[in-house]
């Protein structure tokens, strides 16, 4: 993503905290308990589950990341197909965890799809928190996916890197 | 006995029937469907990822050195001269609520690490390192925890910050 546009999702970040601050500083008061509801496109990933599934993760055109662990709460397996130009044909993802991380990774594979495998590696936890108007505890879930993207990249490229080298 | 065996077994398949998405085995749900989605459960066999040192210290030095350094954020952020709409710290959890957006502290014992969100840097994972006694990051950079909130709440505050003591 180029620095105008990170610049941009981290201004939304800004607002957004800004507007989160400002509603849990006027809530403060002790007979009314601040209720924090889930962005729509939260719920929405969420009611409307899309690209859930596995890949054949024995397959060499497709890169499997796999990251968190239950007792942290969140688990998050993402997996990617490959095509000859490098072009990522499928995404599916299966989460373990709160909605905001099943969003997270879910839009994560939304916003794979179609991308090169060089530009996928510049997806940024900012642009997932900022589309999903994540609160400040949630950040982390967004993060997760990023290390879920980066790690399925990785495997990807490990297992192709081996066959290079095999086939050479 | 053996009645009682009987009334479970109908009773079970009773519910079965009733119930089609519980799965035959009730006492362990391992996957179970219904029409619009599908849930699973992940067995226990993914433990937290340990590429840091975060494993390095036990779970009372663990809880001794966080209690410290949520002591250390408490004293320093409490002063009423700050500009912070609020601080507050209560179950692990410190929140600096500022005009510029909310700081999140929180102990996460289950992978021994204090999480930090910032509106500036995002979400970080810190780990204490029991040789130079500092929290530093999980990632590759180890940014140092202290380093990073003094450079942003510098920022915030609109002169040099600094806390009450290092770690």
């Amino acid at each position: 993503i180029g620095q105008d546009e990170k610049r941009h999702s981290e201004s939304n970040c800004v607002d957004t905290m800004r507007r989160f601050a400002l509603r849990l500083a006027r809530s403060a008061s002790p007979s009314r308990t601040a209720v924090r509801l889930y962005h729509p496109n939260v719920v929405d990933h969420y009611e409307n589950p899309r690209n859930v599934g596995s890949l054949d993760s024995k397959s060499k055109k497709v890169g499997t990341g796999l990251v968190g662990a239950p007792a942290c709460g969140d688990v998050m397996k993402l997996q990617i197909e490959i095509d000859e130009k490098g072009n990522i044909e499928q995404a599916k993802f299966k989460t373990f965890g709160c909605g905001s991380a099943i969003a997270s990774s879910s839009y994560a594979t939304e916003w794979l799809k179609g991308k090169n495998i060089n530009e996928a590696a510049k997806l940024q936890n900012q642009e997932i928190a900022s589309h999903l108007n994540l609160p400040p505890v949630k950040l982390h879930c967004s993060m997760l996916a990023e290390d879920a993207v980066k790690a399925a990249i990785k495997d990807y490229k490990k297992k192709n890197a081996k066959e290079a080298i095999e086939g050479a | 006995a053996a009645l009682t065996a009987l009334h479970g077994l109908r009773f079970s398949r009773l519910l079965c029937r009733c119930t089609p998405i519980v799965s035959k085995r009730l006492s362990t749900l391992t996957m179970f469907s219904s029409p619009s989605r599908t849930v699973f459960t992940m067995k226990e066999k993914y433990m937290p990822q340990r590429r840091g040192f975060a494993f390095t210290v036990s779970v009372d030095e663990f809880n001794a050195v966080s209690e410290d350094l949520f002591d250390i954020l408490q004293e320093s952020l409490e002063d009423d001269e700050l500009p912070f709409e609020d601080m507050e710290f209560s179950s692990g959890v410190l929140s600096l609520v500022t005009e510029q957006g909310v700081w999140i502290v929180n102990k996460h014992s289950a992978s021994r690490q204090v999480w930090l969100s910032s509106p500036k840097s995002g979400p970080s994972k810190f780990e204490y390192n029991k040789e130079t006694q500092k929290w530093v990051s999980e990632r590759e950079d180890k940014t140092a925890m202290h380093d990073l909130l003094v450079r942003e709440l510098s920022e915030l505050v609109g002169e040099e910050f600094s806390f009450t003591a290092k770690f």
